[in-house]
């Protein structure tokens, strides 16, 4: 007679279990396997590359959008004042590195006169970031 | 608190409240477990990152004379998509061009190469054309901004 009502409420809690043992292990894995970043200020589609080069984590990130704008370190900054707000970042010592992530559909002109620009502001290497492919093209 | 805790009937009398605390319902710990997998899932980025390592256009261009540099221009293509290879003012084919340089390095292992790109041609493009002359193994290739 005791176990009737007892048995009754573990059954509704039990059907719940495999539920929270599932989101419990979602949410686990996406703790673990994901990594926490800022969003970009504007969409940077990298060009796709078969490159192994693995990105340097603690060095400036540069982001050149499609139509030329620029984000140093996720904040939008204008072309002129790009010196300005790079020569703060750079006064470490080694060579002076940044990270360029320049969008694939860019014209490549314009990418290469943004690294001379930059050489001009006092970097000496340059890591052009890319992702791996998608779809592997024979 | 109910009295008689060393009698059977005691012993039972405890149990029911301890089992009424025990089922508090899990429904809020679901909400909040749903919520941080929410964020975790909009937040979390699987991104993978590679990188070429360059040295910035004029610094490899003026590190060595371009004397007896391969000088590969990339141009637009006028229709569709893709680029058109230029190796000293001639029209070539990548394949083709992976052949001369194969067969360039074989007898000059530090073969420089230059590579130009034109206007309209996409970053995608040009990396593409990296990727293949880069996987020749070739120690010295540098990015030219265009002429003029």
């Amino acid at each position: 007679m005791r176990f009737a009502p007892r048995h009754r409420r573990r059954s509704s809690e039990d059907s719940l279990l495999p539920l929270i043992n599932i989101v419990f292990l979602l949410l686990i894995f996406f703790m673990v396997a994901g990594r926490l970043t800022s969003s970009d200020p504007f969409e940077v589609e990298a060009p796709e590359s078969i490159s192994e080069g693995l990105p340097q984590p603690e060095i400036p990130n540069l982001l050149l959008g499609r139509d030329g704008s620029l984000a140093l370190n996720g904040e939008i900054v204008s072309r002129d004042k790009l010196g300005q707000h790079l020569a703060p970042l750079l006064d470490g010592e080694g060579p002076a590195k940044l990270r360029l992530r320049a969008d694939g559909r860019a014209d490549t002109p314009e990418v290469v006169a943004l690294m001379e620009e930059l050489r001009g502001h006092g970097i000496e290497r340059l890591q052009l970031i890319t992702q791996p492919q998608r779809d592997a093209q024979p | 608190m109910p009295p008689g805790n060393d009698s059977a009937a005691g012993r039972f009398a405890i149990a029911r409240p301890r089992s009424r605390r025990a089922g508090i319902s899990l429904t809020p710990l679901i909400d909040v477990v749903f919520i941080l997998l929410v964020f975790f899932m909009l937040a979390s980025n699987f991104m993978e990152w590679r990188a070429y390592d360059m040295g910035t256009p004029v610094q490899t261009a003026a590190a060595g004379s371009d004397e007896g540099a391969m000088l590969v221009e990339l141009r637009a293509a006028d229709q569709g998509a893709g680029v058109i290879l230029h190796l000293a003012g001639e029209r070539i084919s990548v394949v083709e061009l992976e052949q001369r340089l194969r067969t360039r390095l074989e007898r000059v292992p530090d073969q420089r190469v230059l590579l130009r790109a034109g206007p309209g041609v996409p970053l995608q493009e040009t990396v593409r054309v990296l990727d293949r002359l880069d996987s020749l193994g070739l120690q010295e290739l540098a990015l030219l901004p265009p002429a003029g």
